[in-house]
């Protein structure tokens, strides 16, 4: 697989195909994502499956997986709550992901270029809910009220084919006509600049644990957060360790705290 | 006024049928009416099982003008208690009893609150973050296998979810969950939930926020640089980004500052700081 995808690698880019393969891939990856994210919700919106299998189709699996893990990282606990828009992950490790491949910039020049492109995601969210949604939603009032059960069920299918174009459109864009714009861009970036937009891409990941501490409602269980700290810091434990342990803890306390009840009645 | 084709009792069919158009519970929302086209669909077959077209109107129309939103996932629960409840209003129709279709707005009503918090607080806000946590961890040591096991792991969780909402929901009814909250249990699960995001938090926080100070300095009689960061380590190991992300909490959580904000200015000072030397 690797191999046939070296081959392939190698004649676009001798650079008379363009980039309509990667474009057209990012898109796709992207536009099932969405679709996704509106029916299924199996997560493939997050940037840990979108980098990696963009990254995968374009021909380098382990930058798509570099880059997917350290955006996801970044946003790990986005949270959709109603009408508020969040960054999108999905546009931004997509085209990250094809632009460091295709364009091959460092990857943490591509990680960093996500978070513009992540917030500008957030305005497709706000378009897709406040603009297209209240036309898409109102088309299902006349059947409805002509008892048109199938037609009902038509309009979500018709909003979601409207709203996936919504989001492939602009990535296909990006990716094909943005790849020459961007490696001339970073040509001409003095290697410690590069090298600080790395650390700079590196500090947003306290952000997205912050956003997961602050939806935490159980404020007196604050002080596992150290316990979670001496296990990495003291113990080196690494993370399925960890994840065990805690579970293990959860499960004693919910035990614990039944008996209490228990003695209470 | 009202008439049912002929009453029977849902069938597995009729309940699968049912768990398929509820996938498009959020597909289109918009601000006035949320998810509620969304539900619409999802009652579509007990229209076709019970009722004709005039009745399938009035009642489409209904659910289509009241307001919905609850998490999606978790609006599998809410869906399989309505239609228990459609269940019973179908066959005091066909026995000519007296029923209201006011209880559907009142369940409704009553549980998309408490379902949005669980389904965003547990789901959203702890398994997800907690397994692509862990998936980025394995993929940041090169596992090729992360991504599908993420999506493995969420796909199996949000299907069960979905699967026992409309099942278990329709079997059980309205009861299930006030004797769920009566009896402390879903405090409990949550609290149990809450533990194991703190704990894995504090792991992942020292771990993956990954940066080093680059002030350094030579010791009269040694030859080697000393850096700040190896005493910081020699006393705490890891503290730095660990309080560093205390400290972006405490921004978020009492000084209000949008996360969106956060990350704008803290890209600018990090790609400052590096290029002065004081970050590594």
């Amino acid at each position: 697989m690797l191999n046939f995808q070296q081959k392939f690698l190698k004649k676009y880019r001798k650079g008379d195909e363009k980039m309509l393969y990667p474009a057209l891939i990012t898109s796709l990856i992207v536009g099932l994502g969405i679709i996704d994210e509106l029916t299924l919700q199996w997560q493939t919106t997050r940037a840990i499956w979108t980098g990696p299998i963009v990254g995968l189709l374009l021909g380098d699996f382990e930058t798509g997986l570099l880059i997917g893990a350290t955006i996801e990282l970044m946003f790990l606990s986005n949270v959709i709550v109603g009408a508020a828009g969040i960054p999108d992950v999905t546009i931004s490790s997509g085209i990250a992901v094809a632009l460091a491949i295709v364009s091959d910039i460092p990857t943490d020049m591509a990680i960093a270029l996500a978070v513009p492109v992540a917030i500008f995601g957030q305005f497709m969210s706000t378009i897709r809910f406040s603009v297209l949604g209240v036309p898409l939603a109102h088309l299902a009032d006349k059947p409805a009220s002509e008892g048109n059960i199938k037609a009902v069920l038509r309009t979500p299918k018709f909003g979601l084919f409207i709203i996936s174009l919504l989001y492939i459109i602009p990535t296909f864009i990006a990716v094909y006509f943005g790849a020459d714009l961007v490696a001339s861009l970073v040509d001409k970036m003095p290697v410690e600049l590069i090298n600080a937009f790395g650390v700079g891409s590196r500090l947003l990941a306290a952000i997205g644990f912050a956003m997961l501490l602050s939806m935490l409602k159980s404020r007196k269980l604050t002080p596992f957060l150290i316990f979670g700290y001496v296990l990495a810091a003291y113990f080196k434990l690494n993370i399925i360790g960890t994840v065990l342990i805690a579970l293990v803890i959860a499960s004693l306390y919910i035990v614990f705290n039944k008996k209490e009840v228990e003695n209470y009645d | 006024m009202t008439n049912v084709k002929k009453f029977e009792k849902l069938t597995k069919k009729d309940l699968w049928k049912i768990y398929f158009r509820s996938y498009w519970i959020r597909t289109v929302n918009c601000p006035d009416r949320m998810q509620s086209l969304g539900l619409t669909c999802a009652i579509t077959p007990i229209l076709e099982k019970y009722y004709n077209t005039e009745e399938s109107a009035e009642i489409m129309t209904r659910y289509l003008e009241e307001y919905f939103l609850t998490n999606p996932i978790m609006s599998y629960w809410i869906i399989g208690i309505i239609v228990s409840i459609e269940e019973k209003i179908a066959q005091a129709i066909s026995e000519s009893k007296e029923f209201s279709r006011d209880i559907i707005s009142a369940v409704k009503t009553a549980l998309m609150g408490p379902l949005a918090a669980i389904g965003d607080g547990l789901y959203n806000g702890t398994l997800r973050p907690v397994v692509a946590g862990v998936a980025c961890s394995l993929a940041l040591d090169g596992n090729a296998f992360a991504p599908f096991l993420f999506v493995l792991i969420m796909a199996s969780v949000n299907i069960f979810i979905r699967y026992t909402g409309i099942f278990v929901g329709h079997e059980q009814g309205a009861n299930f969950f006030e004797k769920l909250q009566s009896s402390g249990a879903l405090k409990r699960i949550i609290e149990a939930a809450n533990i194991v995001a703190f704990i894995v938090v504090g792991s992942f926080a020292t771990t993956n926020v990954s940066f080093k100070l680059g002030i350094k300095w030579m010791e009269h009689a040694a030859e080697n640089y000393t850096t700040l960061q190896s005493v910081i380590d020699g006393i705490m190991p890891g503290i730095l980004p660990f309080m560093f992300t205390i400290f972006t909490w405490w921004l978020i959580e009492k000084k209000r500052i949008k996360p969106i904000t956060l990350i704008v200015v803290y890209l600018i000072i990090g790609i400052l700081l590096s290029y002065l030397g004081i970050l590594v």
